[in-house]
C-alpha cells in the first residue's frame, strides 16, 4: 500500500525538480531568433545547460562541440536515478544508457576496421567513459577488431557478440556484430522490464519506451526505404527490437510499403496524427518526437510515485538535446525560419 | 468456508485500527455522560489517549518519511526550495498534534 510512495518519493521529487528547469517556450524561441551559433551559445549557457557547456568552453568550437556536453547533462541525470532506485528498475536506466554505450562501440569497432585513432573519431563519440562501466581506454588500445572483440567478450555484450563473431569471421563484415550490440541492448532493457515487480512500473515501462522506440522505426524505416531506396528486407534489418504499437509482423508491413500512401496506412491508428497534413519524409523526426513527448508528459500529469516518470524524463531530456543540436547546426549553415520544421511542437506549446 | 479476512489482509489493519482508536474514546466518554465514571471507564480512558497519541505519532511518520525524503530530492537539486519544503514537512507533522489533542482531552474528561 505504501511502498510505492516510499519506493519512489525521493527519485520523484528529484525528477520532477530537474523537469522544471528545463527549456521552456520563451528559451526555444530566444535560441531560434539567434543569428549565429556563439548567440546560441550565449543564451544557453544562462539556462540549466550553462554548467555542462563551461567544460567544453576551452575546446575548440565545432558542430559537435555542443553535443559532449549536453550528452553530459544527460548521462548525469542516468546516473542520479539509477543509484536512487532499486536493483531492477536502475537495470531499465543502465539498458538506456548502454544505448549510447553500443553507439560507441559501433564507431570504435569502424575505426579500428580502418586504423583510425580515437582522436580522429571523437567528435562522434558520446561522452560515456565517466559513467561506463566498460574500460574503454583498454579497448582503444587493443590491437585491431579481433583484440577489441576479446575485450568485449567479458562485458554485457559479451553473448552477443560470442554469437555474431563467426558470422564476422566468414564474411569479413562489422555488420553482424554491430547488429548483436544493438539487439542484446535492447534485449537488455525489456528484461529488465519484465523484472519490475509491479504491474503499474512494467506497464509504464512498456508504454513509454515502446512509443518511443516506435517512432524511431518509423523514422528509420521511412528513411531507409524512401531517401535511401533500401529494400523492405533491409529496412527491417536495420529497425529496432521491440516497441509498443508494432510487432514484428506490423513492422513487415511497413517496410513493405511501397509509396507514402501505404506506408501511412501502414501505420497503428494511435500514431496517425503524425502525418496528418503533412507526408514530407524529410522533416518526420521532430512529428514523430513531438507524438512520443505527448507520451511522456502524461507521465508527469497522472499519479505520482511510478517508475515512468523518472524514464519519461531521461526519454525528455535525450529529445530536446537532439532538437538543441539539430537547431544549433542549422546556425551553422545560418539557416533561418526552419523553427517548425526542426523542433517537436510541444516544445513551442509548454510554458 | 471462504478466509474472509485472510482475503482482505491490506484493509484488516488501517480498519481495525480505526475502530479501535474511535471506539475506545466513545465508550469513555459515554461513561462519563452517565456520569458513572468508574476505575474501568478511567482505564479505557487512559488506554484511548494512549492509542490516540501512538496512533497519530505512526502516522506522522510515514508522513514525515515520505515528505521528507521528496524534500530531499527537491532540495539536492535546487538547495533554495528549502524554505517551503519546510513548511510540508511542518504540515506532516501537523497529525501527531492532532493525536495529542484528543488524548489531552480525554485526560481532561478522565
Amino acid at each position: 500500500m505504501l511502498s510505492q510512495p516510499f519506493r519512489y518519493s525521493y527519485i520523484d521529487a528529484k525528477v520532477r525538480t530537474i523537469y522544471a528547469q528545463r527549456l521552456k517556450k520563451s528559451d526555444w524561441r530566444v535560441l531560434d531568433s539567434c543569428n549565429d551559433q556563439s548567440c546560441f551559445m550565449q543564451y544557453l549557457s544562462t539556462t540549466y545547460y550553462g554548467r555542462w557547456l563551461e567544460i567544453i568552453s576551452k575546446k575548440k568550437e565545432g558542430t559537435w562541440s555542443l553535443g559532449p556536453s549536453l550528452y553530459l547533462a544527460l548521462f548525469n541525470d542516468y546516473h542520479k536515478i539509477a543509484r536512487a532506485l532499486g536493483k531492477a528498475p536502475a537495470q531499465i536506466f543502465q539498458g538506456l544508457f548502454s544505448r549510447f554505450e553500443a553507439e560507441n562501440i559501433k564507431i570504435l569497432l569502424r575505426a579500428k576496421k580502418v586504423g583510425l585513432s580515437r582522436n580522429n573519431v571523437s567528435h562522434l563519440l558520446y561522452p560515456v567513459e565517466r559513467f561506463s562501466r566498460i574500460q574503454w581506454d583498454k579497448l582503444w588500445k587493443a590491437s585491431g577488431v579481433d583484440g577489441t572483440l576479446e575485450i568485449l567478450l567479458s562485458t554485457y555484450f559479451g553473448t552477443a557478440i560470442g554469437h555474431a563473431k563467426p558470422q564476422l569471421e566468414h564474411h569479413g563484415k562489422l555488420f553482424p556484430v554491430e547488429m548483436a550490440v544493438e539487439i542484446a541492448t535492447y534485449r537488455r532493457i525489456w528484461l529488465a522490464v519484465s523484472t519490475l515487480s509491479s504491474k503499474k512500473d512494467r506497464n509504464m515501462a512498456r508504454m513509454l519506451i515502446g512509443s518511443f522506440i516506435d517512432a524511431m522505426n518509423v523514422y528509420h524505416v521511412a528513411r531507409l526505404r524512401f531517401i535511401y531506396g533500401l529494400s523492405p528486407e533491409e529496412a527491417l534489418n536495420y529497425s529496432y527490437p521491440g516497441g509498443y504499437h508494432f510487432n514484428l509482423r506490423s513492422l513487415h508491413n511497413l517496410c513493405r510499403a511501397q509509396h507514402m500512401s501505404d506506408f501511412i496506412k501502414a501505420m497503428p491508428s494511435e500514431m496517425s496524427t503524425v502525418f496528418s497534413g503533412n507526408e514530407n519524409v524529410t522533416d518526420l523526426q521532430p512529428r514523430l518526437q513531438n507524438w512520443v513527448l505527448l507520451r511522456l508528459k502524461r507521465a508527469f500529469l497522472g499519479l505520482p510515485f511510478h517508475l515512468g516518470v523518472e524514464i519519461a524524463w531521461v526519454l525528455y531530456r535525450e529529445m530536446e538535446i537532439d532538437s538543441l543540436i539539430r537547431l544549433y547546426e542549422s546556425k551553422r549553415v545560418k539557416d533561418r525560419n526552419r523553427m517548425g520544421r526542426l523542433i517537436p511542437e510541444m516544445f513551442l506549446q509548454e510554458d | 468456508m471462504k478466509p474472509v479476512l485472510k482475503s482482505s489482509g491490506k484493509i484488516f489493519w488501517p480498519v481495525f485500527l480505526t475502530l479501535v482508536s474511535v471506539a475506545i474514546p466513545a465508550f469513555s466518554m459515554a461513561a462519563e455522560v452517565a456520569n458513572r465514571v468508574s476505575e474501568t471507564s478511567a482505564k479505557w480512558g487512559y488506554i484511548g489517549a494512549g492509542i490516540a497519541v501512538g496512533a497519530s505519532t505512526i502516522g506522522a511518520g510515514i508522513a514525515v518519511g515520505l515528505v521528507g525524503a521528496a524534500a530531499m530530492g527537491a532540495i539536492s537539486e535546487r538547495p533554495e526550495v528549502a524554505g517551503r519544503a519546510l513548511i510540508f514537512l511542518g504540515l506532516a507533522e501537523g497529525i501527531a498534534i492532532y493525536g495529542l489533542i484528543i488524548a489531552i482531552m480525554i485526560l481532561g474528561k478522565v
